[in-house]
């Protein structure tokens, strides 16, 4: 090693070292960040489809059972599906704490962002190691369900007081989720500036990737990836019944903001005052409707041209891609023959692709940093100890070369909403689901009545208030085709076809001279060339 | 003269040690909390916050307590009610927070005002009980039937105007409230508050 | 002549009501006013009480002779006859006074109670001789 000291060490070997520290450490311990999430969780999320919310449970506990006892060192994940497992199995009080332990933790960010925002904001503890070994705080449009979900919890639990500080707390998030991004894009717009990055990421990835995905329409449509339009609604619905107009009313201005196609919200915004109130023996109920699961993210490998010891090497690269199955919504609730609309309000598949189309740039600058510098350590390797000192160092690249695909899997694919004016006592109540038609019964009194319904897979999960809920089975009959997003592997094959076509025959390790026109040339740091 | 070299020494001493002597303030606690002083203008953000609050409610007192009617009505013991005050802005902002104010500033000049919206619901389940449960004696439970209507009642609004570009935010607050006479409609006084709040980057 | 009695007959119907306290003689301002710290540009030329529908009312005029827009910062104090206050401590109010201009702002009492005021001032760019640092030194804003 003494040798070394004297030559001038190549930056990117310089900062290897840890890097494949770092690997092999991770690689030992068993609550290992590189450990597939998406395959983790495919299993519990299949369980909850087949309606075996314990088998789901137990699915989780072992997944995160080697973490510490009394749950420290366990992540925010786990807490997030722990907390919506427990909830559709009506164990509302488990599924608060769960979630409370979320939150715990989506505050300590909280905290350190208002405490020190440069140091949240240069969080580059990543560019070395791989996006996924980045701690996981959740992701923005996480963080603001999580607060309505819990204000969900204590409702269902009827506690107003606290659902009261939930929802100020939701907001006070948004706010300073929107801070930060805001910050945040202006560091980037600086460091763009700096670095005279001209290239679009769609430029970069190529025609493989499923750019489209994050340029549809809904994805357009959205503000950003984390304001929530229920949690407007809901708190526009919580202050209605608890009589506080200078409340509610701003709930629902800002849903309609967020949402200006819904008939249901407009109707609060512009009728105000022509509504029906409730009589004597009505409530105003709210049915929140959940169907479907959170989309998957998964990791597409993409060659980019990195420039490495002053020549440009084509080098695979792991990027993330938002992969939605398939959702059916009900497009109406029959209660005890009054025929009640349903709306969507919340696209989690749109926001999940919203996010990563905002966070895009980022990831690729990251990613492709990350690559010069492996790339530069294996060109050295190679150099010095031949074929087989290629290999070992080749392998640990791969290993560590996979995107982040850590997020909350039992969130739904889309939340809607119906609201009627219903007598108290039992209704029956019946929708059509993509499995079927479901058939039941709710339990309408009290002044706050929510009766959130999750749909997934073959099954339906009612809640109710202050009572155990219902797991029904759809009757899997007439089942209804579901558009589905095409599969990774899909779209594998036709990013590695475009990579065919555009850049002929260019392996890893093929050297080819530097232009300067070159696109690499442009997003990269200069210091790097 | 050794003598007063070291007096001189002596005396500096005490004075410089004097001087580094500082008693402990009655506090515990962390450092990063503390307490201000709540009259201070606050500059946090543009939302509304606690100056736009109490000067709002501050005018509103002044200039409701100026007027002939709002003297006669102390001098003849009407009543007052607060209506809930409309929210026409998008910021969550509990508009009680200025009626409550006012109501607590014009009370101190001798107003009397009744309690309505969620308020009430203390009020009724406290008559239930003191008259329905059987717990408690007759001639000393409040009897139904005896409460006061208000001749007169507190209304309002709280509406915004927000505007932006890339450098500047602008809000412009505009707090309107009125004091109506209940049987008649007649509006009796009428004020407003305008507030201008920018933020620049 | 005529102008003469007018002014008497003025002068007359003030007397007992209205209470002027005129800048002429500089002093009676200077009672009536607490700057903390000495502002360098900001100046209360003028200034009135009365008493009106049984409320204290009261006018002041401040003066900006630079020509640089000074931020001032102001609240009221209202004392009765023994110079007790009868009033909670009120908000500090913002107030902008652009280069050279003469701003007129009012208050009202929000007491019956009150007879008496001190008017707190407070710029940013306050200066003070003293060495102690004073309240002078930070502006009551945050």
């Amino acid at each position: 090693m003494e040798q070394h000291t004297n030559m001038p060490l190549h930056p990117a070997r310089r900062l290897l070292l840890p890097v494949l520290v770092a690997s092999a450490l991770l690689a030992g311990c068993a609550g290992n960040p590189l450990r597939s999430y998406d395959k983790e969780m495919g299993d519990t999320v299949s369980l909850l489809k087949e309606g075996n919310l314990s088998g789901a449970l137990s699915q989780l506990e072992s997944n995160n059972h080697s973490s510490g006892k009394n749950g420290e060192g366990k992540d925010i994940l786990y807490y997030f599906e722990k907390g919506e497992l427990l909830r559709l199995g009506s164990e509302y009080e488990p599924s608060r704490d769960a979630w409370l332990q979320a939150d715990g933790i989506v505050q300590t960010w909280e905290d350190e962002y208002r405490m020190n925002p440069t140091k949240v904001l240069g969080d580059v503890g990543a560019l070395l190691v791989s996006d996924r070994v980045r701690s996981y705080d959740g992701q923005d449009y996480e963080k603001v369900f999580l607060s309505t979900k819990l204000m969900l919890d204590h409702i269902m639990l009827g506690n107003t007081d606290n659902a009261r500080v939930e929802m100020k707390k939701t907001f006070e998030r948004e706010t300073l989720i929107k801070n930060f991004r805001e910050q945040e894009y202006d560091k980037i717009r600086e460091e763009k500036e700096k670095q005279s990055i001209s290239l679009k990421p769609a430029d970069l990835l190529g025609n493989g990737y499923p750019m489209d995905r994050l340029e549809s329409p809904e994805v357009n449509a959205l503000k950003n990836g984390y304001q929530n339009a229920f949690a407007h609604y809901l708190s526009g619905y919580f202050f209605e019944m608890t009589g506080e107009p200078s409340l509610s009313d701003p709930g629902y201005r800002n849903a309609l903001e967020l949402r200006p196609d819904s008939t249901l919200i407009r109707a609060k915004v512009h009728g105000k005052g022509k509504q029906a109130r409730p009589g004597p023996n009505e409530a105003d109920v709210l049915f929140v409707v959940e169907s479907g699961q959170a989309p998957a993210l998964k990791s597409v490998m993409v060659p980019v041209p990195l420039p490495i010891n002053k020549k440009l090497i084509v080098a695979p690269l792991s990027f993330p891609v938002v992969i939605s199955s398939g959702v059916y919504t009900p497009t109406d609730i029959n209660v005890s023959g009054k025929k009640l609309p349903v709306e969507t309000i919340v696209n989690v598949d749109a926001m999940a692709n919203r996010q990563l189309k905002d966070q895009l740039p980022g990831i690729i600058g990251r990613t492709a940093i990350r690559g010069i510098a492996k790339g530069g350590a294996q060109y050295e390797a190679q150099k010095k100890a031949g074929v087989l000192g290629g290999i070992a160092v080749g392998a640990a690249t791969v290993v560590t070369e996979q995107a982040d695909e850590r997020s909350w899997r039992t969130l739904p694919a889309r939340l809607s909403i119906a609201r009627a004016i219903l007598p108290v006592g039992e209704q029956m109540i019946e929708f059509r689901t993509g499995r079927g038609t479901y058939r039941g019964t709710i339990t309408v009194g009290g002044k706050v009545n929510i009766v959130p319904i999750r749909i997934i897979g073959d099954f339906v999960y009612v809640g109710q208030q202050g009572a155990k809920g219902s797991v029904t089975q759809l009757p899997s009959s007439n089942w209804a085709k579901l558009e589905e997003d095409e599969g990774i592997e899909a779209i594998q094959k036709r990013v590695d076809a475009a990579a065919k076509q555009k850049q002929p025959v260019v392996p890893a390790q093929e050297e080819k001279p530097m232009k300067n026109d070159n696109p690499a040339s442009k997003l990269l740091p200069k210091k790097l060339f | 003269m050794r003598f007063y070299r070291v007096l001189l020494l002596s005396a500096v001493l005490s004075l410089s040690m004097s001087a580094c002597i500082t008693t402990n303030s009655p506090t515990t606690g962390g450092k990063g909390v503390s307490y201000g002083d709540s009259k201070a203008v606050e500059t946090v953000s543009t939302d509304l916050g606690s100056t736009d609050i109490q000067m709002t409610a501050e005018k509103m007192t002044m200039s409701m307590l100026q007027t002939p009617l709002l003297q006669d009505i102390i001098r003849q013991r009407g009543l007052l009610m607060a209506s809930p005050v409309a929210n026409k802005t998008s910021e969550y902002f509990d508009t009680k927070l200025i009626t409550d104010t006012i109501l607590t500033q014009l009370q101190k000049n001798g107003v009397r005002y009744v309690i309505a919206g969620d308020e009430m619901q203390n009020q009724t389940d406290e008559l239930i009980r003191q008259n329905q449960t059987g717990l408690y004696k007759k001639s000393t439970a409040a009897k139904v039937g005896n409460m006061q209507g208000a001749q007169y009642r507190i209304d309002g609004s709280v509406s915004s105007i927000v505007k932006r570009d890339a450098s500047v935010k602008d809000v412009y607050y505009k707090i309107n409230m009125r004091l109506i006479e209940i049987e008649s409609g007649i509006v009796e006084w009428s004020d407003e508050k305008e507030i201008r709040k920018t933020l620049r980057k | 002549m005529k102008k003469m009695i007018a002014l008497l007959a003025l002068g007359a119907a003030c007397a007992g009501v209205c209470q002027p306290i005129y800048a002429a003689d500089g002093g009676s301002i200077a009672s009536k006013v607490e700057e903390l710290g000495k502002i360098d540009s900001l100046t209360v030329t003028d200034m009135r009480a009365a008493r009106r529908d049984n409320l204290l009312r009261i006018q002041f005029t401040v003066t900006n002779s630079s020509p640089k827009n000074e931020q001032l910062y102001y609240r009221f104090r209202w004392l009765d006859a023994d110079g007790f206050t009868v009033w909670d401590e009120e908000p500090w109010k913002p107030e902008i006074i652009y280069g050279k201009q003469d701003k007129v702002l009012n208050a009202i009492a929000p007491t019956f109670k009150a007879v008496d005021f001190k008017l707190e001032l407070q710029s940013p760019h306050n200066s003070t001789t003293s060495e102690r640092t004073g309240a002078g030194d930070n502006p009551p804003y945050r």
